[in-house]
C-alpha cells in the first residue's frame, strides 16, 4: 500500500490526506519534513523550536488538507503554510526569545572576534554564529525571502507565489536583505582575513 | 556609483540567476567595463559564498514522525474537550440573560402586587373620608325637624365616632 502511495503525485497524496489517509500523510511528511524544518531553522535560528514548529505545521496540514484548492502546486501551498505560520508566530513574539545578540555572545566569551585563531572548527562555529545572528536581526520579511532564496534555492517566481508578492517586490526585498547583511558581515570578514 | 551603473537590485537578481536573457546580456556587457559594478558584484558574490558555507542544514530528529503522530492524537482529543467546555460556557453565559430577564419579570409581578395592595388600602381610606364628609354635609344642611335632621341628631358626635 505504502509503495503504491510513494509513486503518487503530491496532488494525489494531498487528496488522500484530506480523506485522513495516514499512510499518505506519512509519505508527504517524509518528503517535505527536511525543507520545512530547515526553512524554520534558518528563520528561527533555534533547532528545538524549529522541530516543534515544523510539527505544528504538519499538524495544520493534516487538519486543513481539504482546504487545498488545486490552484497551485502542493509544495507552494505547504511553503505558504510555513511562511504564514512563521510570520504570524513571530508577531506573537514567541520565536527567537532565546537568541542572543552578537554583543552578548562576545561579552560572555562565547565568540571571540580574533583573526589569529587557528582552530578551524571553532572558527567555522564562530562564523556560523555571526551569520546566524546577522540573519536573525533582519526584518522578518527580508529574512524570509533570503531563507527561501539562498537556503532553499527557490526562484523569485516561486517566492512571489509563496509570499503573495510581485516579482519586483521579491527582487527588492532580497536585495535589501543582502545589502543589510553585506554592511554587517563583510567588514567583519574582511578584517578577519586581513583585508 | 555612476548614474549609468546597473540598478543594484537587478545586479543582485542577475547574480541569483534571475532576469531575462536580454537583461543578462546587458549586465554582462556592462560589467566588463564598469569597476564600480564589478566591485558591487564581487561583494555580493562574497556574501553568497559566506551564506552558502554557514548556517548548514539540520536533520530532523529520528522521532520526528512518532512525535508528530502523538501531536495529532493530542490535537484531535482537544476538540472534544473544547466542545464540552464550549457547552458549559454557553450555559454559563446564557444563565446571565435568563436570570436577568426572570428578575425583571419577577420585579414587574411583585411591583404589580404591592401596588395593588397599597392602592386598595389607600383607596379604602380615601373613600371612607369622602363618605364621612358627604354624609356630614348632607346631614348638616338638612332643614330643622326634617327626617334627615332627626336622623342626624340621633348619630353620635364626630369626636365620638
Amino acid at each position: 500500500m505504502e509503495n503504491l502511495l510513494k509513486n503518487k503525485s503530491d496532488e494525489e497524496l494531498i487528496k488522500a490526506v484530506a480523506n485522513k489517509d495516514e499512510s499518505a500523510f506519512e509519505i508527504l511528511v517524509e518528503k517535505y519534513k527536511y525543507s520545512v524544518l530547515n526553512i524554520i531553522y534558518r528563520y528561527t535560528a533555534n533547532r528545538t523550536e524549529a522541530e516543534d514548529i515544523s510539527q505544528d505545521i504538519f499538524v495544520k496540514i493534516w487538519h486543513s488538507a481539504d482546504s487545498f484548492k488545486y490552484k497551485s502546486k502542493v509544495s507552494t501551498w505547504i511553503y505558504k503554510v510555513v511562511v504564514n505560520y512563521c510570520l504570524n508566530f513571530k508577531n506573537k513574539n514567541k520565536i527567537n526569545a532565546n537568541i542572543q545578540s552578537l554583543d552578548e555572545l562576545s561579552e560572555k566569551g562565547e565568540i571571540i572576534i580574533d583573526s589569529s585563531r587557528e582552530h578551524k572548527t571553532y572558527e567555522n562555529q564562530e562564523t556560523d554564529k555571526i551569520v546566524r545572528e546577522s540573519i536573525n536581526k533582519l526584518p522578518e520579511r527580508y529574512k524570509m525571502v533570503l531563507v527561501l532564496s539562498r537556503f532553499e534555492s527557490k526562484s523569485y517566481q516561486e517566492i512571489s507565489e509563496i509570499m503573495n508578492l510581485s516579482i519586483p517586490a521579491v527582487e527588492s526585498l532580497i536585495f535589501r536583505a543582502k545589502a543589510n547583511l553585506k554592511k554587517v558581515l563583510l567588514p567583519y570578514f574582511n578584517k578577519k582575513i586581513g583585508i | 556609483m555612476k548614474k549609468e551603473c546597473i540598478n543594484p537590485e537587478k545586479l543582485s537578481a542577475f547574480l541569483d540567476g534571475e532576469l531575462s536573457e536580454q537583461e543578462r546580456e546587458n549586465i554582462k556587457s556592462h560589467l566588463k567595463d564598469c569597476q564600480d559594478c564589478q566591485k558591487e558584484a564581487s561583494e555580493l558574490t562574497k556574501l553568497s559564498e559566506l551564506l552558502n558555507n554557514s548556517f548548514l542544514p539540520i536533520e530532523p530528529s529520528p522521532y520526528f514522525i512518532a512525535r508528530l503522530k502523538q501531536k495529532i492524537e493530542d490535537n484531535e482529543s482537544i476538540p472534544v474537550a473544547i466542545t464540552i467546555n464550549d457547552w458549559i460556557n454557553r450555559i454559563k453565559h446564557s444563565l446571565i440573560p435568563i436570570g436577568a430577564t426572570a428578575l425583571i419579570l419577577l420585579s414587574f409581578v411583585a411591583g404589580n402586587r404591592i401596588g395593588n395592595i397599597l392602592y386598595q388600602k389607600s383607596s379604602t381610606a380615601q373613600e371612607q373620608e369622602i363618605y364621612t364628609s358627604v354624609e356630614s354635609s348632607i346631614l348638616n344642611e338638612s332643614p330643622e325637624s326634617s327626617l334627615t335632621n332627626t336622623y342626624a341628631n340621633l348619630l353620635p358626635e364626630e369626636g365620638d365616632r
